[in-house]
């Protein structure tokens, strides 16, 4: 999958620092440092061998092109985190996802806008 | 004082008489029939799509007097009518003598008024601005309609006057007409009748006239006593965009107190701009001289109401911040232009305890270009309104030729230096009405009167319009009530309307419009009067033309458009508004097909019955014309023309339908058999592609639903999609009806992503568009795809910028492009075109469009170049406020749309 750019959990918290924007004044009213604390807690719950329904706790798709085997999710309480994570699909012959995929790799967290098509 | 008139006899009856011929409101209600406000359906808007917009063309609007000298101030007042486009204008001083200055152009934001100082322009000239000079105004600018209205405000704050003069569209010459001239061919004569009357014995008047021509116009000037005796005659010629300013000292030494002025001259209407006034400057006095066109002798006789607001009697209201001691004493003046008798019959409506009360008068009768003064004190006796202090209206209910009646009124105070003047206008249905300019300013108020003509309540909102923003002022009118106020309360107030907008402190000046709750194209029935007055400088100025918002063109979206044999197609009849707005009247129309052989039509959604063309009629039901009548000049007074019922046309054409191609795709220096399935095709159809390298060779079947062809590829054919058409050549109406397209695949001699088509679209709660793609390989088997991957790329405007922040109130930012990919191997994708992450309030209208692009690359093809996957899609992302009154947001793509409320609504 091509990337424009990905960072280590540590660039990220400096680059989150400096990425302020309306929508996150919106959704988060605590310091940015706490939330990407949460942020890190709620990602280290995806688990190898999970399933897509679990990361559906913590995380939501992205928009855009996706594909049922890899698919880009954001932090809901502030859409510029992201996580990639690939799944071995459950029913590899229908076109769509679905929620007993299991999780075979995760990402590490990144940060980039988030894709809206 | 009592008219002068002969011919009104009512005026005469004695007070007991006319006490028992009085009707006071709740019978005279009871007895009338009810008058109901509008209650029609109201056309939807669509977002601004300024390429449905009328080629830009010169445009121009003039003829507003301008006078300067040590005393007097000019200022050229403008406001731009659009609500979502700025306008640059380029202002020209014509002076009296003919010379032209250009001034500085001046761009007015969307809504935004303009204030032009003609003395300090004049400096900048090299002319003194204290120099005693006159003129005419011109304001030039390119647009696709009549979209800028304006005034010449000229006022003497040492002596108390002011004179207000509208602009108005300038003449359309043409060089034959001016030839015509030029040979002494006969122009036709155009008259200008208006009337003159005295407060007092000292009060005299002048006629100011421009000439807007490249030809020398002479002109004459005609006073007349009340029994339509000359008083005087003044010839003059004006040359060409010269201005002469005819003063009539006569009236000085006349001892009639009322009477009327003829102002002739030969050429074209508007050719000669006309602005009067009366004046005496020893006490500050002031006030319009109305002019109007003579209605033709064949006009019929019918009946018309007018209203004259605001009207003041006893002592200023302490509100109005007046002198002590000033008191107010109305005024009515009527003369009737035409050849025929014209009666009138006055109503006063007043509020007494917040509800409406009225009196019927006696009916009086205007004999032909007669003129007359109510004898307002005798009338307001009649109502039992002797010992009534404040304002009150006067409604004229008339009956004769249409633009008969000329008008004029308002209240003086009793040393004729407050002169409260009022612009009666005409009552009847409207859309939304905007209000040129208010100030608050240097010791201005604008004071604003709205009255109910109808016997029901309505509920309106009065938009204030100023640099930066705008706010909502709702106003809420119970039958025949009237509700004044001053702009300034409405700022002072510091309440935040619906829309969360507070008026900057540092806000003084701007426009205004009053409008239904539904929007600028509800229609409604309301009077409306404002005037902005300075009590400091004694002065008050009418704001002399309404913008009456309306259409300026109707049009179908698509014309001609094409209709597939079998299927259905929604065409649209849209209005443009001379706001910008455009407004889809589809369900408030007839529509008809010529031919329904080949198309027919239901509410604007055509089926192609069979290939051919057809045209198309349309009429859009009930709806106004833009129009901005002005007093003094034209038709007296002042009336926004009621709604009419535009119709236009267009073609369409019903054309073959591909339903399928199979296979959707062939192999450069291969053949391959290609099914192709539809309706339409007649009997000997052919294949039309759009690039090269493609030969056909057409197979059997090859009849009106099926055609069967062999594609041979050529070695060197371009990879990527060409266009298939089908076209029937045997309609037998001549036409050869072409389908629409369908993609072709050409592939090169490796695996490649091959039949990228749609699965299934769903829309989402948050306002999302959702897709599901498959494809599959080129080989048949989607292994064979492990060195290709599957993208798209979405670019945003602006690119290539690094990233794209949306128009608010869309709060979102996006990588620009967006690129984002997985293997081919993957047989399907999804892509959710999502909502920005946030709105910020205030709401606003605003769109953009972002372009989708699939790409497939393979590293064992072309060095893995990028190739077309699927031909572009556009995504368009709307703001805009509904007819329901909610703000929304709308996505488009692909003929998809969803559409959702924004939050906090």
């Amino acid at each position: 999958m091509k990337r424009i750019a990905k960072f280590s959990p540590v660039v990220l918290l400096m680059g989150v620092l400096f990425v302020v924007s309306p929508r996150a004044e919106q959704d988060n009213d605590r310091t940015s440092c706490s939330l990407i604390e949460q942020a890190l807690k709620d990602y280290q719950q995806i688990k190898t061998a999970g399933k897509r329904h679990d990361i559906a706790k913590y995380f939501e798709p992205d928009g855009g092109l996706q594909f049922p085997a890899r698919t880009r999710y954001v932090y809901p309480k502030c859409d510029y985190l992201h996580v990639d994570v690939e799944f071995e699909l459950a029913k590899p012959t229908e076109i769509a996802s679905g929620p007993d995929d299991r999780v075979i790799s995760v990402s590490k967290l990144y940060v980039e806008y988030p894709a809206k098509d | 004082m009592r008219p002068q008139s002969s011919g009104s006899l009512s005026l005469r009856i004695p007070v007991m008489a006319m006490i028992c011929a009085l009707l006071v409101c709740a019978t005279c209600l009871a007895q009338n029939p009810k008058v109901l406000a509008p209650h029609k359906p109201v056309a939807p808007r669509v977002p601004r799509h300024r390429e449905w917009d009328k080629p830009a063309v010169s445009q121009a609007v003039t003829g507003g007097l301008w006078r300067t000298d040590g005393n007097f101030k000019s200022t050229v007042y403008l406001d731009n009518m659009l609500k979502e486009d700025s306008l640059t204008v380029t202002p020209v001083l014509h002076l009296a003598n003919g010379v032209a200055y250009t001034l500085a152009p001046v761009t007015l934001e969307p809504s935004g008024t303009a204030a032009i100082d003609i003395n300090q322009s004049l400096a900048k000239q090299g002319v003194a601005p204290y120099a005693t000079l006159s003129g005419y105004v011109e304001v030039q600018y390119q647009w696709g309609w009549s979209a800028i209205c304006g005034s010449v405000w000229n006022v003497d704050t040492t002596h108390s006057l002011i004179f207000v003069y509208s602009l108005r569209p300038a003449p359309v010459l043409s060089a034959p007409q001016d030839n015509q001239a030029a040979n002494g061919n006969v122009q036709p004569q155009q008259t200008f009748e208006g009337m003159w009357w005295k407060e007092e014995p000292n009060v005299s008047g002048f006629v100011g006239l421009s000439n807007l021509t490249e030809r020398p116009i002479s002109a004459s000037v005609q006073t007349l006593d009340a029994g339509n005796q000359p008083i005087a005659s003044h010839s003059v010629t004006i040359s060409p965009n010269g201005t002469k300013i005819v003063e009539l000292t006569e009236l000085l030494s006349t001892t009639a107190s009322i009477g009327g002025v003829v102002v002739t001259w030969n050429g074209n209407l508007d050719e000669l701009a006309v602005n009067s006034s009366l004046e005496d400057a020893a006490v500050g006095y002031s006030a319009r001289m109305p002019l109007g066109v003579r209605p033709d002798a064949s006009a019929k006789v019918s009946q018309h109401s007018y209203a004259e607001l605001g009207l003041m009697t006893g002592p200023a209201d302490p509100m109005m911040s007046f002198p002590s001691g000033v008191v107010f004493t109305p005024y009515s003046v009527l003369r009737n232009l035409s050849e025929q008798q014209v009666s009138v019959t006055p109503t006063i409506w007043w509020m007494q305890s917040g509800a409406p009360r009225s009196a019927q008068l006696p009916q009086l009768t205007l004999g032909a270009h007669q003129t007359t003064r109510l004898d307002m004190p005798a009338l307001l006796t009649t109502a039992g309104l002797k010992n009534h202090q404040g304002s009150f209206n006067i409604v004229l209910d008339t009956v004769g030729p249409k633009g008969a009646v000329l008008l004029d009124a308002g209240s003086v105070d009793q040393s004729y230096t407050y002169v409260f003047g009022v612009v009666p206008r005409g009552v009847g249905e409207s859309a939304s009405k905007g209000m040129q300019y208010w100030s608050t300013a240097n010791g201005d108020d604008t004071m604003v009167t709205l009255w109910n003509p109808a016997d029901e309540a309505q509920d309106f909102v009065f938009t204030l319009f100023y640099t930066g923003g705008h706010y909502l002022y709702p106003i809420h009118l119970e039958a025949r009530a009237t509700h004044t106020f001053n702009v300034s309360e409405i700022i002072h107030s510091g309440i935040p309307d619906s829309e969360g907008n507070v008026i900057p402190a540092a806000i003084q000046s701007g426009s205004a419009e009053i409008a239904g709750l539904a929007g600028e194209n509800q229609q409604i029935l309301v009077a409306l009067d404002s005037g902005i007055y300075n009590v400091r400088k004694a002065t008050c100025g009418g704001v002399v033309c309404d913008n009456c918002n309306g259409f300026i063109s109707i049009f179908l979206i698509n014309n001609p458009f094409a209709v597939a044999v079998g299927r259905s197609t929604q065409e649209f009849a849209m209005a443009q508004w001379n706001t910008g707005t455009n407004y889809d009247y589809t369900n408030q129309s007839t529509w008809s097909s010529s031919n329904t052989g080949v198309a027919t039509v239901n509410a604007g959604l055509f089926s192609g019955i069979s290939p051919g063309q057809t045209g198309v009629a349309f009429t859009l039901l009930g709806v106004p014309p833009a129009a901005t009548p002005c007093a003094p000049a034209g038709s007296p007074p002042p009336e926004c023309p009621g709604p009419v019922d535009p119709n236009g046309g267009g073609t369409v054409n019903s054309t073959p339908r591909i339903d399928s191609i199979s296979p959707t795709w062939g192999q450069v220096g291969k053949s391959v058999t290609v099914t192709i399935s539809g309706s339409g095709f007649g009997t000997s159809p052919t294949i039309g592609l759009s690039g090269s390298g493609i030969t056909v060779t057409y197979g059997s079947p090859r009849n009106d639903t099926s055609i069967a062809a062999t594609f041979t590829i050529a070695p060197n054919a371009s990879v990527g999609f060409q266009d298939v058409t089908v076209t029937n050549n045997t309609t037998g109406d001549g036409s050869t009806p072409t389908s629409s397209p369908v993609g072709f695949q050409v592939t090169p001699a490796v695996a490649t992503p091959v039949n990228y088509h749609i699965v299934s679209e769903s829309n989402l709660n948050d306002g999302s568009l959702f897709f599901t793609y498959t494809w599959s390989s080129s080989t048949g088997s989607q292994a064979d795809l492990y060195q290709c991957t599957i993208g798209e790329s979405v670019f945003y405007p602006n690119y290539p910028t690094g990233s794209y922040t949306w128009p608010l109130p869309m709060v979102q930012s996006s990588t620009n492009p967006t690129v984002l990919s997985g293997p081919g191997t993957y047989q399907s994708s999804t892509d959710t075109n999502k909502p920005p992450g946030g709105y910020s309030t205030p709401y606003s209208a605003k769109s953009f469009n972002a372009t989708q692009r699939w790409w497939w690359s393979c590293s064992n093809y072309n060095n893995n170049a990028t190739q077309t996957l699927a031909p572009d899609v556009t995504i368009t992302r709307t703001t805009f406020k509904d007819t329901d009154g909610f703000w929304k947001y709308q996505i488009t793509k692909l003929g998809y749309t969803n559409t959702v409320k924004l939050p906090n609504q």
